[in-house]
């Protein structure tokens, strides 16, 4: 026999392995099957469960955040002249032409007053 | 990270790495422990990696989980004086045929199936020593090349091409009087 022969009988009886092998695997007891498929699930919801804990991980974390900046910003509003300066100025001229008219009201009043009191004189 | 590539991984590998710790413990609750584990750990530990590297990854962890059942076994049988399976370097000449499961009750045309080639040959492939073992389950089976299979077996890939060669030789030799 000559040396491509031997190799070619060597690929031939390799391939043939190959094939009951194959075979082989398709001969397995459908039980272990099943117990290969449900350890197959089992592994791979792991995966899931991996996945919703790390997200869940990150809760207390965006809370502690969160809780932190409205601390902050709820100081920030609360402080005594804090309060004072937010406030807009808009009725400050109202408030002012509202007080002129009570002065010169008041002024009138007193006017009067010193009228009647020279007439009464 | 992809549930679904990893089941379809999982379930295009399950039956093979099965029949290959099977081989190699001779034990079928023993290799499902095995394949449970390697599945468990390939997807606990390395399911971000790219699905390209789960192949040798999961081969290389199925490989470790074998060695360390072997290496308990072998305690067991110091510690216990039990019988046991056999070393790992030893090639059996037990007549594993007459010693298939089912084959003693099964009915004469059943038996003569699994008389077949099929079963001649994971006889003969139980026989061999263990490294030898499964790098052919490695290379003929799964079809890994002799890269895969020196980083799943940890060795190099001269002793890859080493024990495949020498594995088919012996295999040849047990199995050609009966295949030809």
């Amino acid at each position: 026999m000559t040396n491509n022969d031997d190799k070619r009988s060597e690929s031939d009886f390799e391939a043939r392995l190959q094939h009951a092998l194959e075979s082989s695997t398709n001969d397995i007891d459908p039980e272990i099957v099943e117990r290969l498929a449900s350890m197959r699930r089992s592994a791979v919801a792991q995966i899931d469960q991996r996945q919703t804990s790390r997200l869940r991980g990150w809760v207390p974390v965006y809370a502690a955040a969160f809780a932190t900046v409205v601390v902050a910003f709820g100081v920030f509003l609360f402080r005594g002249d804090g309060l004072v300066e937010m406030m807009p100025a808009a009725d400050e001229p109202e408030i002012a032409a509202a007080q002129n008219v009570e002065l010169l009201t008041e002024l009138e009043f007193l006017a009067w007053l010193e009228e009647t009191a020279t007439d009464a004189g | 990270m992809n549930t679904v590539e990893m089941d379809r991984f999982l379930a295009g590998v399950e039956k093979r790495a099965f029949r290959m710790a099977q081989v190699a413990l001779r034990d079928v609750e023993e290799a499902l422990d095995v394949v449970q584990d390697a599945m468990f750990t390939l997807v606990r530990k390395y399911a971000h990696k790219p699905s390209s590297q789960w192949r040798p990854l999961f081969y290389r962890i199925l490989q470790n989980r074998i060695t360390d059942s072997h290496r308990r076994n072998a305690i067991n049988r110091r510690l216990f004086f039990s019988p046991g399976k056999g070393s790992d370097d030893e090639f059996q000449t037990v007549d594993l045929i007459e010693n298939i499961p089912g084959r003693a009750s099964a009915a004469p045309d059943v038996r003569a199936e699994l008389d077949g080639a099929t079963q001649q040959l994971q006889a003969s492939i139980v026989g061999l020593p263990r490294r030898q073992q499964q790098v052919f389950l490695l290379r003929a089976l799964e079809g890994l090349n002799v890269s895969e299979t020196a980083r799943a077996m940890k060795c190099s890939e001269g002793s890859v091409k080493t024990h495949y060669s020498r594995a088919l030789g012996k295999l040849r030799e047990v199995l050609e009087d009966h295949w030809l």
